[in-house]
C-alpha cells in the first residue's frame, strides 16, 4: 500500500522520462550509447526497460555483474530484462566480479564483510564506465530517490554514474513504474536489496521498508511537515521518523561534489553559480 | 482596424546559454511564420538566451543583444517578439521581451515579478522592470501587449496593458513541470491554463500563452502553449513536452462581442486607490 504517497502518472512519466534520456545522452552529452548494469531488481529493470526505448535496443549496454552472493534467481530476472528489452547478443554480457575483487584483496589485504561490499560496487562502476568508453555511452545509472535521499548506496560505486533517469521515483513509484512498462511482479515487487552480502536486504539492514520510509521522505520533503507531525499522520512510531531523516542528513556529502575549501575571490560551490549545461 | 490577426505561436527549446544556435532557431520559425502569412510572431521567455542561466545571466547581454539586432536586420513584414537577457543599465540585467515590428526595433517589456521561491531566483539576476515601461504596441491596427510568466500570477500586469488599451495580451512563459502524480494534467498544467482562461476573461482580450519546452539543468519546460478566447476559451493548444509551431487567427469581432457581453468596460479606481494604501 502506498498509503499517503500519491500515484505515480505513470504513462506520462514513463514518455516523459525516455524523452528526458535522449535528449541527455544525444544532445546533451553527445554520446551514442547507454550502458546499464542489470541486476535482476526492479531499479534497473526499469532503468534497462528505459534506456532502450530512448535510445533504440542496438544502442542500449547491458552488463550482469554478479558476485558470490548474488542468488541465481536474480541472475535469471537480470537474463529476462536483456530479453524483453530486445538488446541484440553482442550488446550484453555476464561478467563476474569475485575474480576482480580478490585480486584487490591479494594486494591489500583481507577486508571486512562491508569494504568488500563497497569494494564490490566500485568493481562494477569501473567496468561499466569502461565499456561506456568503448561503446561511446553514457552510463545510466539505476539509483532511485528513496536511495539517493537516505544514502544507500555507495560513494563512487553504483552512485558513480553519469545520469539518474528515476532518480526522481520512490521505490514504491519505480515498481508502479515496472508493471506499467510490463515488467513481470516478480522483478516488480521483489524485495530490495543491494546484495552485497549473502542475505542482506535493504529493510533488515534499515530497520523499516520502503513503502514506509518512501512516505517518510514525501510527507517531509514534498509536503514539509515536521516529524512529529509524520510520526502521528502515519501511525508510526517517532524514532522511525527521526532515524530515517537522520539518514538524509548524514549522507548529505554523498550526493554533493566535494567540498572545496575557497581561497580565491570565486571558487568552486556556493558562488560557482554555472549550470550544468554550459554551451 | 484589420478584421483577423494572424498569430504564430514557436514553442521551442531554446538552448541554454547558446545564443547562437537560438538565434538560428528563432530565423527557422521566422521563415515557418513568413510562408503562413504569420503577422504577429511570438516566442517563449528568454527564448534567446535560455531560463535557468545562473551567472551566465551575467555574460550573456551583448550576444543577446547582437542576435535581436540580427531580427531586427531581417526586416521581416510581421511583429516579432522574441525573449532576451538585456542589459538595461551598465551591469543592470532585466528579463525582457522585445517588439521587432516591421523591422523597427519598437520598444521592450520587462518583467515586472521576478520570482525567487523555489527553483527560481530571478532576483538575484535581475532588476525588476518598470511599471511606466509596460507599453502597448500597434501593428496592423492591433494593440499588443506583453507579460511574462509570474507576472501572470498577479492580475495587475495584465490588467495594466489592458487599460492602456492592448486587445491581446502575451504571456511569454518559462513553466517547468512537476508532480507528475495521479492522472492527467499536472499542477503547474492546470493551475496555467486556469491563469490564462482567467486573464482572458477578466481583460475581455485574448490570451496568449507561450511557454518554453524542453530540459534545462534538472527541470523540463513542459510547453503546452495555448490560445484563450476573450470569453475564456481555449481555442488552440499546442502539444506538451515536444517542440510545436501554432499558428492562429485572432478575430477582431469576438474581441467586440465578448466586450459588449462583460462588465469590462468599468473600472474602479477607487479599488486601486485603496490596494496603493496597503503594503
Amino acid at each position: 500500500m502506498a498509503g499517503v504517497l500519491p500515484r505515480l502518472n505513470v504513462e506520462r512519466v514513463a514518455d516523459y522520462l525516455v524523452r528526458r534520456l535522449r535528449w541527455y545522452v544525444r544532445e546533451y552529452a553527445g554520446k551514442r550509447a547507454g550502458i546499464v548494469g542489470v541486476s535482476g531488481g526492479v531499479d534497473s529493470a526499469v532503468t534497462a526497460v528505459l534506456t532502450a526505448r530512448a535510445l533504440g535496443p542496438e544502442n542500449t549496454y547491458l552488463y550482469l555483474l554478479p558476485s558470490y552472493s548474488t542468488p541465481p534467481e536474480d541472475i535469471e530476472d537480470a537474463l529476462y530484462v536483456v530479453k524483453y528489452t530486445g538488446v541484440p547478443e553482442e550488446n550484453w554480457e555476464r561478467i563476474d566480479v569475485d575474480p576482480i575483487v580478490e585480486a584487490l584483496e591479494a594486494q591489500l589485504g583481507g577486508m571486512t564483510k562491508v569494504e568488500r561490499g563497497n569494494a564490490t560496487a566500485r568493481v562494477r562502476m569501473i567496468i561499466l564506465h569502461q565499456r561506456a568508453y568503448r561503446h561511446n555511452g553514457l552510463v545510466i545509472g539505476t539509483g532511485d530517490k528513496s536511495e539517493l535521499l537516505i544514502g544507500y548506496f555507495t560513494k563512487y560505486g553504483d552512485g558513480g554514474v553519469d545520469v539518474l533517469p528515476i532518480g526522481g521515483l520512490y521505490k514504491t513509484h519505480v515498481r508502479e513504474l515496472a508493471v506499467h512498462l510490463g515488467l513481470p511482479e516478480r522483478i516488480a515487487y521483489k524485495p530490495s536489496s543491494p546484495r552485497l552480502w549473502p542475505g542482506q536486504t535493504a529493510e533488515g539492514e534499515l530497520g523499516v521498508g520502503y513503502t514506509v520510509i518512501d512516505q517518510i521522505l514525501y510527507l517531509r520533503f514534498e509536503k514539509m511537515l515536521r516529524e512529529p507531525e509524520i510520526a502521528e499522520r502515519l501511525g508510526i512510531r517517532l524514532e522511525t521518523v527521526e532515524k530515517v531523516i537522520g539518514l538524509v542528513k548524514r549522507s548529505q556529502h554523498k550526493r554533493l561534489p566535494p567540498e572545496v575549501f575557497h581561497v580565491g575571490m570565486r571558487d568552486l560551490g556556493s558562488d560557482w553559480r554555472y549550470p550544468r549545461e554550459w554551451f | 482596424m484589420k478584421e483577423r490577426l494572424r498569430v504564430g505561436i514557436a514553442q521551442m527549446h531554446s538552448l541554454l546559454g547558446n545564443v547562437e544556435e537560438n538565434l538560428e532557431k528563432h530565423v527557422m520559425y521566422i521563415e515557418l511564420a513568413k510562408k503562413e502569412g504569420v503577422d504577429f510572431l511570438v516566442f517563449p521567455e528568454l527564448s534567446l538566451t535560455g531560463y535557468l542561466l545562473k551567472d551566465i545571466a551575467y555574460e550573456i547581454s551583448e550576444d543577446a543583444e547582437e542576435a535581436l539586432n540580427e531580427i531586427v536586420g531581417r526586416a521581416e513584414p510581421m511583429c516579432i517578439v522574441p525573449g532576451l537577457v538585456r542589459e538595461a543599465r551598465t551591469g543592470i540585467y532585466e528579463n525582457s521581451v522585445a517588439y521587432v515590428c516591421g523591422g523597427e526595433l519598437q520598444g521592450f517589456y520587462s518583467k515586472l515579478y521576478l520570482p525567487d521561491y523555489g527553483l527560481f531566483e530571478e532576483a538575484r539576476y535581475f532588476r525588476a522592470g518598470g511599471v511606466e515601461d509596460a507599453r502597448v504596441f500597434e501593428w496592423r491596427e492591433w494593440r499588443l501587449g506583453s507579460i511574462i510568466c509570474e507576472d501572470a500570477w498577479h492580475p495587475e500586469p495584465a490588467e495594466l496593458i489592458s487599460r492602456r488599451g492592448a486587445d491581446v495580451i502575451v504571456i511569454h512563459a518559462a513553466s517547468p513541470i512537476r508532480g507528475l502524480y495521479g492522472r492527467g494534467d499536472s499542477p503547474p498544467e492546470r493551475v496555467w491554463e486556469a491563469i490564462a482562461v482567467t486573464r482572458a476573461v477578466e481583460n475581455a482580450s485574448y490570451v496568449v500563452f507561450v511557454n518554453r519546452v524542453g530540459p534545462e539543468n534538472e527541470e523540463y519546460f513542459w510547453g503546452g502553449s495555448m490560445v484563450v478566447s476573450p470569453e475564456g476559451e481555449v481555442v488552440a493548444r499546442a502539444k506538451k513536452l515536444e517542440e510545436d509551431f501554432l499558428v492562429v487567427d485572432l478575430d477582431i469581432h469576438a474581441l467586440r462581442t465578448a466586450r459588449r457581453f462583460s462588465s469590462y468596460k468599468l473600472h474602479r479606481r477607487d479599488v486601486h486607490e485603496a490596494l496603493l494604501r496597503l503594503r
